[in-house]
């Protein structure tokens, strides 16, 4: 383990892609505070002004602060990629080892389940719990669990067969240990470097479908924020001020590939079977 | 043989789960369901007809059962908005949506398979780290940033293509480029790190001691193994697309079958949004099947396996 952070830590993409992700989480959770009140608040007077010394990144059509509303909604998209990921691993991770380790039956369950909901295209998923539950935010949430946990899930319940086969279980299994201490001692443990890494590789999916749902007018609704709404709002500028959704796109781009080399690294250090 | 019917009366079993878990989703609205499907436009008559229409005042599993078996009839039920049988809807908008894809799917594959072969050919040169970037950004941008910046390239700058599908293939290749960048981005880099592992192989080194040039043997032996991961990656990737072509829909203004599921939402159809969801099931599960049956065409190992 130690091992292991040390490895991390020297790893120059780690360590930059880590830090930008830290520099955008902490300034967008400070929006609130840089800009009190400024992602709704209308000055009609300077609508649509173009990107300059008042406004940094301009005005939007109801007069709001681009930068601010940018903020908030780098802040909405944070927190809906970052929690329902981590829910979705955990889901994953309870099923992946029921799967692998109560025998053929659950096995074959798990393996069910997780083929049907990988078997609808993520955004019609989506939309079935949009319909009825609405779009809002816990819509979206709960829809990133129910996309992202079945995929999660079957390489979780991969890991734990191989952890499963190998000499230190059987070791401990021959000593006479418990089925549920194997599983806490001695495979959870081992299983921790791989959610890690699937934790980090699966939040750009969960920032694009956040975006995609949102931008598709079915998500994230006004008058909340959200990356995706934003370049949604300012589609109708996009060929007369096309800042207005390049502002938003582009912190789109930055926090995903800021993840995804993130989940790269982590994944040739932490475990380089994965890249199967 | 044998192996291929266990695997169709799998998919079979997971359609029919997919059936069960859409048809429950839509039905734990709280409250009257019909009041609810009707919006607030609600009036006694039309109330009562829905819920006789829908049967939504016997149990579940009978409702489930009188669904299950139009299905089977090839009854999809009848769409609120358009008023009109659902499967006739999807069969007027799937073409629209084959074409998208088909398009899509063949820039991805030429554009990514031409990406990874340029990349290995010139390793660690310019042009390998030209292409590797676009792969990436390939896989990093979501559909509708491409979309949007393909129009305002395409069509305000240079006005070479129209800004909506017009019903003409060639207004069909800005979505089908938007659509396919994603998976060009995924399959270019596939292709290049197996490329780069079929290098490392003792054939190669066969094919080089008689003669070959190693860019030779890499595009005839190498490509050709190569190929087997990216047609089972196209086939996982086939759910992403249909994804993606709900929102390329959406942006050119294609009547396929994303744009219903997208009206089924905002007009609160019920039959419709159900319809269109089993019916991009089903297409999920017929590649999964195609992709399987041509790898084992292709791939004699696997002949003898599961």
């Amino acid at each position: 383990m130690k091992e292991n952070v040390k490895r991390c830590v020297k790893n120059k993409t780690v360590i930059i892609s880590l830090s930008v992700i830290l520099v955008i989480a902490v300034v967008s959770f400070l929006a609130p505070v840089l800009f009190p009140g400024a992602d709704s608040a209308q000055d009609l007077s300077v609508r649509l002004s173009p990107p300059g010394a008042g406004h940094i990144l301009g005005t939007d059509e109801l007069g709001r602060n681009v930068l601010a509303r940018l903020l908030y909604g780098t802040r909405t998209s944070f927190l809906i990629a970052i929690l329902p990921t981590a829910l979705a691993v955990i889901v994953g991770t309870v099923f992946g080892i029921i799967g692998a380790f109560f025998g053929k039956a659950a096995d074959s369950a798990v393996t069910w389940a997780s083929d049907v909901t990988l078997a609808i295209p993520g955004i019609l998923l989506a939309m079935v719990i949009l319909y009825t539950f609405g779009g809002s935010a816990v819509s979206v949430f709960l829809s990133i669990v129910i996309i992202e946990w079945g995929g999660i899930a079957r390489i979780v319940r991969s890991a734990t067969q191989r952890i499963a086969k190998s000499e230190y279980v059987k070791a401990a299994k021959t000593a006479g240990v418990g089925r549920f201490r194997i599983m806490t001692r001695h495979i959870f443990p081992n299983l921790v470097p791989t959610l890690i890494v699937l934790f980090t590789l699966n939040i750009p999916a969960s920032v694009l479908s956040e975006s995609s749902l949102s931008f598709l007018g079915i998500g994230i609704q006004p008058p909340g924020v959200s990356l995706g709404l934003m370049v949604n709002q300012s589609k109708q500028y996009l060929f007369d001020m096309p800042w207005l959704s390049l502002a938003p796109a582009g912190m789109i781009l930055v926090l995903v590939l800021a993840f995804s080399f993130l989940g790269d690294a982590l994944r040739d250090i932490l475990d380089p079977t994965m890249k199967q | 043989m044998w192996e291929g019917v266990k695997k169709v009366i799998y998919v079979i079993t997971v359609l029919l789960g997919v059936m069960i878990l859409i048809f429950l989703m839509l039905r734990i609205i709280p409250g009257d369901t019909a009041s609810v499907l009707l919006n607030d436009h609600v009036n006694q008559e039309a109330l009562a007809r829905m819920t006789e229409n829908l049967g939504l005042d016997k149990p579940l599993p009978v409702q489930f059962f009188r669904y299950l078996t139009g299905v089977l009839r090839g009854d999809l039920g009848q769409s609120f908005y358009y008023n009109r049988p659902v499967l006739s809807l999807i069969a007027e908008a799937f073409p629209n949506t084959l074409l998208l894809s088909v398009m899509a799917a063949l820039f991805a594959w030429v554009f990514g398979i031409l990406a990874g072969v340029i990349s290995v050919l010139h390793n660690r040169r310019f042009p390998d780290y030209l292409f590797s970037g676009l792969s990436l950004l390939g896989i990093s941008v979501p559909v509708f940033m491409t979309a949007l910046f393909l129009q305002y390239i395409f069509y305000f700058r240079l006005s070479l293509f129209p800004q909506n599908y017009n019903g003409s293939v060639y207004s069909m290749i800005l979505p089908a480029v938007a659509l396919g960048w994603n998976s060009a981005g995924s399959i270019g880099r596939l292709t290049r790190s197996n490329l780069m592992e079929q290098m490392q192989a003792p054939y190669i080194d066969t094919a080089k001691a008689k003669g070959m040039t190693a860019k030779r043997a890499v595009l005839t032996h190498g490509l050709k193994n190569a190929m087997l991961p990216i047609i089972t990656m196209m086939a996982i990737q086939f759910s992403g697309m249909l994804s993606g072509a709900v929102i390329t829909e959406s942006i050119f203004g294609i009547s396929g079958i994303g744009k219903l599921a997208i009206t089924a939402v905002q007009t609160r159809d019920m039959p419709l949004l159900q319809g269109t969801v089993l019916f991009a099931a089903l297409l999920v599960a017929v590649g999964n099947i195609a992709a399987d049956v041509i790898n084992r065409v292709l791939d004699p190992r696997l002949k003898n396996t599961k």
